[in-house]
């Protein structure tokens, strides 16, 4: 456990008790992350910015359904905002981005890295995962961020692009393999 | 299903792409299969990875205002809920809580008792802020919600700094603050923060801090450095 994650496990045992600055310290220390997968996934700053305070108070509700044992906070706090984000989208009836759109990125890397960036290791690989999708063949790549960041299942992808059930589903394995072998070498490389 | 069709079912699995038959179907895979295990781990990890595989953008401003204002309207978290009839009506922690305080009590004396002249001499200093000046400090970005205040006497070569909502620190880390002077930084101190954000310094200078032009705070290593070797986090003209 690093000491990040005990900070974050001290501070969650006092938003457990009511004490609302432990909230506000997780909020400072993450909102760059969560806002920023809110954003991917919605492409709407308004709905983004929504599902942004949506999942800070959910963490002040429900904090304590966080289970230490099952991964580290950060994760378990994107997953869930990536999530609450996908429900959003559905409920708002909106179709989800094809490709990541970059217009309002405008403060890439350096921002998060110097500001915000609390669990630097896994945002490091995150930012290198994202670099070698760009390395895949367009439509490889478009179905792997529709499943991901859409929450599209093979069916949906189907109607979505409007291909065969077949051709998604190979598509997506397809696309997904090569991702893995890339990501098993880059981690051959680093290590 | 055979094993190739439920292994190629994995990648898809660990996106949460698969329909429900399927999901079915490879779970029960999974069960007896111990290499398809293996391979959804992997993926697993891959999944785990994108979660931060995304573009990172700048928040908009007042996110933290509105955060502050929707908790206090909203219910504490589930399970906090405390009240003290109900805590004492329970003998064994009555009995506890009675014993915690006199001890708590009895080391209170102790400590104050040993910090009174230290009390004594910070006192001289706090009762004149009244008559201080109060200069702001204030972070670059946007998205920083920290602030500060410096109090100054004129012609002081002291002055105290109050700082809120910075962010706690590693304990390989410490804030340390800089006056400025030009192209010359002055060490003033360094200083850690409450869990709260909350940090105070009595702040010396070499010179009358009149002759600074602005005072900043940046992190720096535990020991304190030479020279400041991060940007400010907040600051402000003298």
């Amino acid at each position: 456990m690093t000491s990040i994650d005990s900070e974050d496990s001290a501070l969650l045992q006092r938003i457990a008790v009511g004490d609302s600055g432990a909230l506000l310290t997780l909020h400072k220390r993450y909102i760059n992350l969560v806002y920023s997968m809110a954003w991917r996934v919605l492409n709407d700053v308004g709905l983004a910015e929504e599902v942004t305070q949506d999942v800070f108070l959910k963490l002040w509700q429900k904090g304590q359904r966080y289970d230490a044992d099952r991964g580290r906070f950060s994760s378990w706090l994107l997953s869930v905002t990536r999530f609450a984000a996908i429900d959003r989208l559905r409920q708002e009836g909106r179709r989800p981005e094809l490709v990541e759109q970059r217009d309002n990125a405008s403060e890439d890397g350096a921002f998060l890295t110097s500001r915000v960036l609390t669990d630097h290791a896994q945002w490091e690989r995150g930012q290198h995962l994202r670099l070698l999708l760009q390395e895949l063949p367009a439509d490889q790549r478009q179905i792997i961020e529709l499943a991901y960041f859409g929450g599209l299942t093979h069916s949906e992808l189907a109607a979505y692009l409007d291909l065969p059930l077949g051709t998604v589903k190979g598509r997506l394995r397809l696309g997904l393999e090569k991702l893995r072998a890339l990501w098993l070498d880059d981690s051959g490389d680093r290590q | 299903m055979n094993h190739e069709t439920t292994e190629g079912l994995i990648p898809a699995y660990a996106l949460g792409a698969l329909d429900a038959g399927e999901i079915d179907l490879l779970k029960t895979h999974l069960k007896g299969c111990v290499s398809c295990r293996a391979l959804l781990t992997d993926y697993q990890a891959i999944g785990s990875d994108l979660l931060f595989a995304v573009p990172t953008v700048a928040t908009p401003v007042g996110l933290g205002e509105d955060l502050r204002r929707r908790i206090r309207s909203a219910p504490t978290p589930a399970g906090s809920r405390f009240t003290w009839s109900g805590f004492l009506r329970k003998p064994a922690f009555a009995f506890a809580a009675l014993a915690v305080s006199l001890a708590l009590l009895l080391v209170t004396n102790l400590y104050w008792a040993g910090r009174m002249s230290r009390v004594e001499q910070q006192a001289a200093l706090l009762t004149g802020l009244s008559q201080a000046q109060a200069i702001p400090l204030q972070a670059d970005t946007p998205t920083n919600y920290a602030s500060g205040v410096l109090y100054v006497h004129k012609g002081a070569r002291t002055a105290l700094l109050c700082v809120y909502d910075l962010l706690p620190l590693p304990n390989n880390k410490i804030y340390q603050a800089w006056l400025i002077q030009g192209e010359r930084r002055d060490n003033a101190g360094v200083f850690q923060v409450t869990a709260q954000g909350f940090g105070i310094l009595l702040l010396n200078a070499s010179r009358p801090l009149e002759e600074y032009d602005a005072l900043g705070i940046t992190v720096e290593p535990a020991a304190g450095s030479l020279i400041p070797t991060s940007p400010h986090v907040i600051g402000g003209s003298l």
